[in-house]
């Protein structure tokens, strides 16, 4: 089964096995640093105990990873930068291979530090730094902008739909005279959308190795029926929960957050699973594009990863949750309370939908900042009583380090590579 | 900073406490203070100025401890933090939360600079005065503590309109407060050949900062409105 890799050379062995030490700590680190973002607020909300939050963060981590993962894995791989036109297979490698590494660093320092930089942004950084200099030609421009915009428009976008969502939400159950009752008839709809966005993402047109690629009419089939028997089994939890009269307003919105809370983690693990499907490129992207060209000695002219790889991301991440992330999301958890279920269930529709429709487009977005703007929507729409919108300054700063740094790095860590290793 | 801290979540960064947690705890010594207020105008005119001495340091403390809160609060609120309210309003409306204790303050501390029993039938009534200013005050408190579940509800017009009904009660008490503050201060200048001058300077201050504090129970709540406007 690894006979082609004991048949390599020291060197190009040599270059796979750093690779992989690189992308594995770079899922670690996703997995470590980001999950905090889907669970904290449900942690904090006490809609999920931690335990459970590491278990259904892992499980839907996963999910998105090896399901959806592929379509942004392959913009990292070969979309950003053009491999057939190096025509080198070596230079291709370890190109990739000094992207991953420069990443991996520049996220390393940044996470000591606490600075809002995004793992998706230090990635695109280092490869578009390291294709103009190997030539200009190589670089996908028309990619690169289309990326940059999504940067600027998937925050906007998320802030867009959560701000939408919560608007409906005050109409469909905060303005009703029993809002509990409201919920529990408008919930079962919401359900419905959630399911519906997420099992789309999974099969149209992907799953190919599966054999399960469907076609728009038959995905789309499938998605409204999984969405229907998600939205009848929520409306059978719903007509389980007893909520006795009460007879002040405060005690009746403690319900419907109650109910929210139930909403909210079906939301969260739908964050994951679209973290994990967007995020997960940024290890195994590089790490694919050096595995596939050292085992086949050639540039292998795909976009597809191997399922082996996607598992290989996807049980990073799982790792990372399971060493470290549970910490981030206990201290993310108690910090972060000023987020109701209501407000929490919004703000994360809005960044799934968000995350995921990048996602099958395959283009790598940051997850945290798509869920920072949606938070702002619910913001914009009166829900959150204080947001500090110097945050916006604080990660267009990152943006302007991460570029140059990532780039530049990873430009002389390929420097230092070729004159070491070829 | 310990090793637990080192990641990267600004999210964390992006939410900031809810102001409206610290002005709710500001309204609560407002309840806190006006009720060691009224027990301390009641002493002095019961001729109990040693009651009234421990409830009139009650009194400073209490706005005292308030004033650091409304500091903090204001410190706590940047340029840049987004509220679902005006900001500016919201400053307005804690300044005009605070002058009640500020003229709390000023009753106790005014009426102990002359420490004389007060005839009876006038006793009386400061302490109906008293009863009504606590009133007004009662009503600001039931539109401030429903402020929570407009921003739960998320402004919807069920809340605003509940908050809006004890707006106007508080209206209609102050407005009842001056009626009996014109009332009182007629029968202290009726005194002026029974009383001295300078006790009846004394006393026509009581009615006035009296006065005031359901004045400012009026423009606290009238802030409130503002802040809901749509």
């Amino acid at each position: 089964m690894l006979d082609w890799f004991f048949a390599l050379s020291f060197t190009d062995q040599l270059i796979i096995v750093i690779a992989l030490v690189a992308g594995f700590y770079m899922a670690w680190t996703i997995g470590a640093n980001d999950v905090a973002n889907s669970m904290g607020t449900s942690v904090g909300s006490g809609a999920l105990t931690l335990k459970k939050a590491v278990i259904v963060a892992g499980i839907f981590e996963f999910a998105g990873a090896v399901l959806v993962g592929k379509h942004v894995s392959g913009t990292i791989k070969s979309g950003i930068i053009t491999p057939e036109l190096i025509n080198d297979p070596e230079v291709y490698a370890l190109a990739m291979l000094a992207c991953l590494i420069a990443a991996t660093l520049w996220v390393f320092v940044a996470t000591y530090y606490s600075l809002p930089i995004s793992t998706t942004h230090a990635i695109v950084g280092a490869a578009i730094g390291i294709g103009l200099f190997i030539s200009a030609d190589y670089v996908n421009l028309s990619i690169v902008k289309n990326i940059a915009l999504s940067w600027i428009f998937s925050p906007i976008a998320g802030g867009i739909i959560s701000f939408l969502f919560f608007k409906v939400v005050i109409a469909t159950v905060f303005s009703k005279k029993d809002p509990v009752a409201a919920l529990k008839r408008v919930g079962p709809y919401l359900v419905f959308i959630n399911v519906f966005i997420i099992v789309l993402s999974i099969f149209y047109k992907g799953l190919a190795k599966l054999g399960l690629a469907f076609g728009a009419q038959e995905a789309i089939e499938l998605s409204l029926l999984l969405g229907l028997v998600g939205a009848l089994v929520s409306a059978y939890i719903f007509s389980t929960l007893d909520h006795k009269r009460v007879r002040t307003d405060a005690e009746r919105y403690r319900q419907v957050e109650h109910v929210f809370g139930y909403l909210q983690v079906m939301t969260a693990c739908s964050v994951a699973f679209a973290h994990g499907a967007n995020d997960v490129a940024n290890a195994i992207g590089p790490l694919s594009a050096v595995f596939e060209t050292m085992k086949a000695g050639t540039i292998v002219a795909t976009s597809g990863v191997p399922l082996s790889i996607l598992l290989l991301g996807g049980f990073g991440i799982v790792v990372g949750i399971a060493t470290w992330g549970y910490k981030v999301i206990e201290t993310v958890g108690k910090r972060i309370t000023e987020i109701t279920p209501s407000r929490g269930f919004c703000a994360e529709i809005g960044t799934t939908i968000t995350v995921l429709v990048c996602s099958r487009f395959g283009i790598p977005i940051s997850t945290t900042q798509v869920l920072i703007g949606s938070v702002m929507g619910v913001g914009f729409a009166r829900g959150i009583a204080a947001i500090d919108f110097g945050i916006i300054r604080r990660i267009f700063v990152s943006w302007m380090l991460t570029l140059p740094i990532s780039a530049i790095s990873s430009i002389l860590i390929y420097v230092a590579l070729k004159g070491v290793l070829l | 900073m310990g090793i637990r801290d080192r990641f990267r979540v600004p999210l964390l960064g992006t939410l900031r406490p809810d102001p409206f947690v610290k002005l709710n705890q500001h309204a609560k010594m407002v309840k806190k203070c006006t009720e060691s207020m009224k027990e301390s105008v009641y002493a002095y005119f019961d001729g109990d100025f040693e009651t009234f001495n421990a409830k009139r340091i009650e009194v400073k403390e209490l706005e005292g401890a308030a004033d650091d809160l409304k500091k903090s609060l204001r410190n706590h609120l940047p340029g840049n933090i987004h509220m679902p309210v005006d900001k500016g309003t919201f400053l307005l409306l804690l300044t005009q939360q605070d002058k009640i204790l500020d003229y709390e303050e000023d009753v106790v501390q005014w009426l102990s600079m002359r420490e004389r029993t007060v005839p009876q039938d006038l006793s009386d009534d400061f302490k109906v005065l008293t009863d009504k200013v606590v009133e007004t005050i009662a009503y600001f408190e039931l539109a401030i503590f429903n402020i929570p579940d407009v921003l739960e509800a998320s402004f919807t017009d069920d809340e605003r309109n509940e908050t809006k009904t004890y707006i106007k009660k508080v209206s209609g008490a102050e407005y009842e407060s001056d009626t009996l503050e014109r009332a009182l201060t007629r029968k202290i200048f009726s005194l002026e050949d029974t009383m001295s001058p300078i006790g009846i300077y004394h006393l026509l201050r009581v009615v006035q900062l009296l006065g005031e504090v359901s004045n400012h129970a009026e423009n606290a709540s009238d802030r409130i409105r503002t802040l809901l406007a749509r």
